[in-house]
């Protein structure tokens, strides 16, 4: 009676499992590049800040990574290979359809248990009002 | 004039239901892997939304056929309240129950999309809009179908054909309220390679959801005649022990 | 069906309306004819029923006063939401007088409702030669005039107490409430009428109301928010006017359509 169960179970567990590993925040697809126009602007802030930039060289090193083309390449590479959502998506699908087919059923065959009940005791109404 | 010809009709209609249905089962059997295969490998990456796009070929039938079951719904419960059979009302049910299924897949499929590609779980866009409200029409029948209790039928009939009624009227005023999202029909736009895949998964999709009425339909007949005999047979006190 | 055998074609002959209401359920009944050849007993009927409402309103002034201090105290309730401490969001106003004439009006329709039920009343209205459906409408008119009586409570209060500017432009303003009160009316007095006998009616009528009602809330809170924004539009509010127009004729026409066979009697 329960073995259908299991697999239901394990389909939403699934589900669920998918549902928390996309709840932790996704990289944004589509962060725009960041504007490396450096030319021709000078500032008194941008000379305080480029004076601190060379004393630092590993904070220097470190911005400059990020600016580089490769972390949006990367973003770019996840999104293309993302497929939490459609697993997600599908899961979904499926859970809710098998799952209504699934409690359909049940209650279908409590329904015709109890009309089969009652059509005996009617019948045996029937035959005591008879009697 | 009461019973027989009703009887009669009744078991044709279950005739032409069981050749329905095993059309629509079959169909459903062979067509359900051979989508999922086609939507998987037969058809070319979308080139923004890549892989994501996938959710397109189940969410938008889902989102189509929904409106078709809340047509079904609507035009069964006229017809109810029309001639007072029950048929009428089994066929409502059921309509009225799987578009609350089917609503719940398109609006959770529909916020996945939005979260897969805009970035945010939900988005107030004039389509998911549209299915939020016209959903909450049809939750609103299901729980008068369960708690209404006695001639409740009636009432969720005139519910679902003033729902009916109110499709348009919901499209319109969402469509005013949110025309931040001026988006050309999805369908037609679609890349050529792509537009089998979807008519396939409609096809496929279709013939679950008629599966599915169908069996409700079943179900529902059932829980109806289960209720009649026992009020006729406590009407001729039969049931006393 | 093509050659009528002769007791049939008898039948037909001597008049097929004479037999018609009987045998066929949701046929027009006596009093939808009388209405259709004699338009303007309709319409006395019709005056008749609102007007019986509202005189036994007039008497009591039992839903008047309840519903106006409820929409009152429900403007107080939102202002906790939306008095901030530099003024008020002026952005919220138009949901508030909406949200609060929906709430206070589900409350007058209720007890409208209730006061048939208690005095087994209904079952008599629909006795009269009255058809059912002047029945509808002039309970429909007097429950539009409560909520159109409520609004009036509504508007100045939440002008006075949020400074919106809802008297910048009247006549609109004025047309959107008495198409939303009337739209409110015709759902809610046939969602009413069907839910009287049935057990869970209080929880009920909110639940099967409010989603039919949402493109006219859509539309209500729209139309007014164009009135209200600082660049007054008015060409927006004029559209909403016109929709909230077509949502009551629909639901007009529906109503008709259907009232016959819905209440239970």
């Amino acid at each position: 009676m329960h073995k259908p169960l299991i697999p239901l179970l394990l389909t939403l567990g699934l589900a669920l499992g998918a549902a928390t590993a996309s709840a932790q925040p996704a990289a944004q697809p589509y962060a725009p590049p960041a504007a490396v126009t450096t030319d021709g602007y000078a500032s008194p802030d941008r000379a305080r800040c480029e004076a601190e930039l060379r004393k630092d060289a590993g904070w220097y090193a470190e911005l400059k990574l990020q600016l580089k083309d490769d972390v949006h390449q990367d973003e770019y590479a996840t999104f293309q290979r993302n497929n939490k959502h459609v697993i997600i998506a599908y899961a979904a699908i499926w859970v809710l359809t098998v799952g209504f087919a699934f409690l359909m059923w049940l209650r279908h065959g409590k329904l015709a248990g109890e009309l089969a009940r009652l059509k005996s005791d009617i019948a045996r109404g029937a035959k005591d009002a008879d009697a | 004039m009461t019973s027989t010809p009703t009887s009669t009709a009744g078991t044709q209609r279950l005739g032409a239901g069981t050749i329905a249905f095993a059309i629509a089962a079959a169909i459903a059997a062979i067509g359900l892997p051979y989508t999922i295969w086609q939507v998987f490998y037969g058809t070319p990456l979308e080139e923004q939304l890549f892989f994501n796009q996938k959710i397109f070929y189940y969410h938008v039938p889902h989102a189509m056929l929904m409106f078709a079951t809340v047509f079904v719904c609507g035009i069964a419960s006229f017809g109810y309240l029309r001639n007072r059979k029950g048929t009428w009302d089994d066929v409502a049910l059921a309509g009225g129950e799987l578009s609350v299924l089917f609503g719940a897949i398109v609006l959770i499929t529909g916020s996945v999309w939005g979260r897969a590609a805009w970035g945010v779980w939900w988005q107030w866009d004039m389509r998911l809009t549209t299915s939020l409200l016209l959903w909450l029409v049809m939750v609103g029948y299901v729980l008068v179908r369960r708690f209404g209790g006695p001639g409740s039928e009636r009432l969720a009939a005139g519910l679902a054909v003033f729902g009916m009624v109110d499709v348009p009227l919901i499209y319109f005023s969402v469509k005013i309220w949110r025309t931040v999202h001026p988006k050309a029909e999805v369908v037609s736009t679609l890349d050529p390679a792509m537009k089998p895949t979807f008519w396939l998964s409609f096809l496929t999709i279709g013939a679950v959801l008629t599966v599915l009425l169908l069996l409700r339909v079943r179900t529902a007949r059932a829980e109806r005649e289960l209720r009649e005999l026992r009020e006729r047979a406590d009407d001729a006190g039969l049931l006393d022990g | 069906m093509s050659t009528p055998t002769p007791p049939e074609a008898a039948r037909r002959a001597a008049g097929g309306a004479a037999i018609a209401p009987d045998a066929l359920p949701g046929a027009p009944s006596d009093g939808a004819r009388s209405a259709r050849t004699a338009p303007v007993s309709f319409v006395r009927h019709v005056g008749a029923v609102a007007w019986k409402d509202l005189r036994v309103e007039l008497r009591s002034r039992e839903i008047v006063y309840t519903m106006a201090f409820f929409a009152a105290l429900l403007v107080v309730i939102f202002s906790f939401a939306f008095v901030k401490d530099q003024g008020v969001v002026a952005e919220a106003t138009p949901g508030i007088v909406w949200t609060t004439i929906a709430f206070a009006g589900t409350v007058g329709l209720g007890r409208a409702f209730d006061r048939e039920r208690e005095g087994d009343t209904m079952r008599a209205l629909l006795l009269t030669p009255a058809s059912r459906l002047s029945v509808f409408l002039g309970k429909s008119v007097a429950i539009t005039v409560l909520i159109a009586a409520v609004s009036l409570v509504v508007v100045p209060l939440v002008t006075l107490l949020f400074g919106a500017p809802l008297f910048a432009h009247p006549l609109p303003l004025l047309i959107l409430l008495v198409l939303g009160a009337l739209g409110f009316s015709l759902v809610g007095t046939a969602f009413a009428a069907m839910l009287l006998r049935v057990r869970s009616r209080d929880v009920l009528l909110p639940v099967v109301l409010y989603p039919i009602l949402v493109p006219m809330f859509i539309a209500g809170t729209k139309g007014t928010a164009a009135l209200v924004a600082d660049v007054p539009d008015l060409a927006a509010a004029w559209y909403w006017v016109q929709f909230l127009g077509i949502f009551d004729a629909a639901f007009l026409v529906v109503s008709m359509w259907t009232f016959e066979s819905l209440v239970i009697e």
